[in-house]
């Protein structure tokens, strides 16, 4: 879905000026694209893509109730007025693959929509298919991003994968898990030096990705994007229910609310490329985007972060 | 591999919200009124055709309330939610035939108020509750009378009644294989309620259970079903 025209991170940097976007603890710089919205370039190409993306399990789901599928619209919609990029889905997802269909129908298709799909079949000869059916449902002719889920039959289709981004039907290739499931095998793939992205579980109370795969991401140039933001939900819940933002956050960071801490804490990570929370409800995704803009945590400051979620 | 089979959990299985699953429950009773008045005199009827003698026909009337929980609530609604929906609606066309089937040849019997036991009467509890009391939970919950579940239309309460009338009027293997698809989908459906917050989900573990104990119960009692020496009935029931 090459509809890109995203500012260069050139570009940016020349808007704002190279202080202002540049953040220490970043091994790859942050740039403030449009004066609001973070975002980090792609390795392989430099691309830009906002840090805040949109994920779609469970929440985008629908089937062909027309209410919902209107009121997820509007959350799309809202995505992209508030500077959104990445949008992840799967087959794996149900009908969400036509519901963001629905909604792109309805609002046409933005100018910075980094379309972010999954192959998921353990039959190596379908993924064309699974592809094609994939590509009609969201209404777009190719994708940018095409993963394997959860490695599911990875050597058959990242084969056919890099195939496609060579014949340039793809812009993009990675690989997903999440839950911290088969990371041994998951680095080997990453070390063999040819994806561009990764997606893994990384959010403040699960970050055994910081020993091995991030690393490995920073060493092969690969960017990384967090899934499960919110531990699925239960950690912003239990966060906003029983607990208020510690003030030194408010000091240090200009910290707005729990999204903006757990947030802000991913996307601080200097291997990070982009969280992908998902949504039913337009004031939650407005309150995630804000967390793609303003100051991030240093070092010492995640530390406390950490720290101060482990003493809840 | 075993390890990461651990790090699996129910919520995995469930991809979609509490909120889609009752607009689903909704827009099914609102596509299929007024079948559920049609599905509920026929519950009633085969209750009071068993106990008249008529197991045959109440049997094919059980069989019936399963087709359009199985060809249009699953296959064709809740299959677009979720890829093992297709799987479920054929498991429940195929309870449809089973229970046909033990209908057709007389399995299932009404022996009396007075010969009832334990398993029977657990079995009469979940037949009401299945067909009459489950209509009232999503009402009394908050959820209205749009998000009632009803016997033959949706799949919670036409398995719970089903195990019911297993239980009072089945003989011993018909009994078991009336029992597995039902009771495996109150399984299915209590850990995914469990997972949506839905307060009803323990009362379908619970059916399952029931029916295995009235079962296993009904297998150990050494008391041959009047006119038959355990499967084998001596006369035609009707
Ligand atoms: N293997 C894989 O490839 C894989 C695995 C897991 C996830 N993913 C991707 O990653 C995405 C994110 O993970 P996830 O959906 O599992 O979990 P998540 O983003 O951590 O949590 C989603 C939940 O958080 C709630 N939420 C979102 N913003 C909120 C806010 N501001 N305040 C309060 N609650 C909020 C949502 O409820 P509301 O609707 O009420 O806002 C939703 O229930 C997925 O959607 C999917 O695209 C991929």
């Amino acid at each position: 879905m090459k509809k890109q025209t995203v500012i260069t991170r050139r570009e940016a940097l020349k808007i704002l000026g190279a202080g202002a976007a540049a953040f220490s603890l970043s091994s790859l710089p942050l740039t403030a694209a449009n004066g609001r919205t973070l975002t980090r370039p792609i390795h392989t190409t430099g691309e830009d893509i906002p840090v805040i993306g949109l994920g779609t399990w469970r929440t985008f789901n629908v089937g062909d109730d027309r209410e919902l599928r209107l009121a997820r619209t509007e959350v799309v919609e809202a995505f992209f007025d508030e500077g959104g990029g990445m949008i992840d889905c799967s087959p794996m997802y149900g009908s969400a693959d036509e519901v963001l269909g629905f909604a792109f129908d309805r609002i046409g298709f933005p100018d910075t929509l980094f379309s972010a799909e999954k192959v998921w079949t353990r039959d190596g000869d379908r993924i064309s298919e699974q592809i094609a059916e994939s590509a009609s449902k969201w209404g777009v002719e190719t994708f940018d991003l095409m993963q394997v889920h959860n490695l599911v039959s990875w050597e058959e289709h990242l084969e056919t994968l890099l195939e496609m981004k060579e014949a340039g039907e793809i812009r993009y290739v990675g690989i997903t898990t999440s839950h911290g499931r088969r990371h041994d095998e998951f680095e080997r793939i990453m070390r063999r030096g040819d994806l561009d992205f990764v997606q893994l579980t990384y959010n403040i109370t699960h970050r055994e990705v910081e020993e091995r795969l991030l690393p490995a991401a920073r060493d092969e140039g690969i960017a990384v994007i967090a899934n499960r933001p919110y531990d699925g939900g239960g950690l912003i819940r239990d966060l906003k229910a029983n607990h208020t933002v510690p003030e030194w956050a408010v000091e240090a960071f200009g910290c707005r609310d729990w999204a903006d801490f757990l947030l802000k804490f991913i996307v601080s990570h200097p291997d990070l490329t982009c969280a992908i929370p998902a949504t039913t409800r337009v004031s939650h995704l407005r309150e995630n985007m804000r967390s793609g803009s303003g100051e991030l945590p240093d070092a010492d400051m995640r530390e406390r972060m950490i720290r101060h979620i482990e003493s809840l | 591999m075993i390890a990461d089979w651990r790090t699996y959990s129910v919520e995995d299985f469930i991809p979609f919200t509490a909120d889609v699953y009752f607009r689903l429950i909704e827009r099914t009773n609102e596509a299929a009124w007024p079948l559920h008045v049609l599905t509920l005199i026929g519950g009633l009827a085969a209750a009071m055709l068993l106990v008249r003698g008529g197991g045959r026909t109440a049997g094919a009337l059980l069989a019936l309330a399963w087709l359009w929980p199985g060809g249009v609530f699953l296959l064709q609604r809740y299959s677009e939610l979720n890829w093992a929906g297709d799987y479920f609606g054929w498991a429940f066309l195929g309870q449809a035939v089973v229970v046909f089937c033990c209908a057709l040849v007389g399995r299932f019997k009404w022996e009396g108020f007075r010969r009832f036991g334990l398993a029977e009467w657990a079995g009469f509890a979940l037949f009401v509750y299945g067909l009459a009391a489950y209509l009232f939970w999503a009402p009394v919950a908050g959820g209205g009378w749009a998000e009632a579940e009803v016997f033959g239309v949706h799949p919670d309460p036409t398995a719970v009644a089903t195990i019911g009338f297993v239980l009072v009027a089945a003989g011993r293997w018909s009994g078991w294989i009336c029992w597995v698809i039902p009771a495996l989908w109150c399984l299915v459906s209590a850990l995914t309620l469990r997972e949506l917050d839905v307060v009803w989900a323990p009362g379908l573990t619970f059916a399952a259970a029931v029916g295995l104990a009235g079962l296993i119960w009904k297998s150990f009692r050494r008391r041959p079903r009047s006119g038959e020496s355990a499967e084998n009935p001596t006369s035609p029931e009707e």
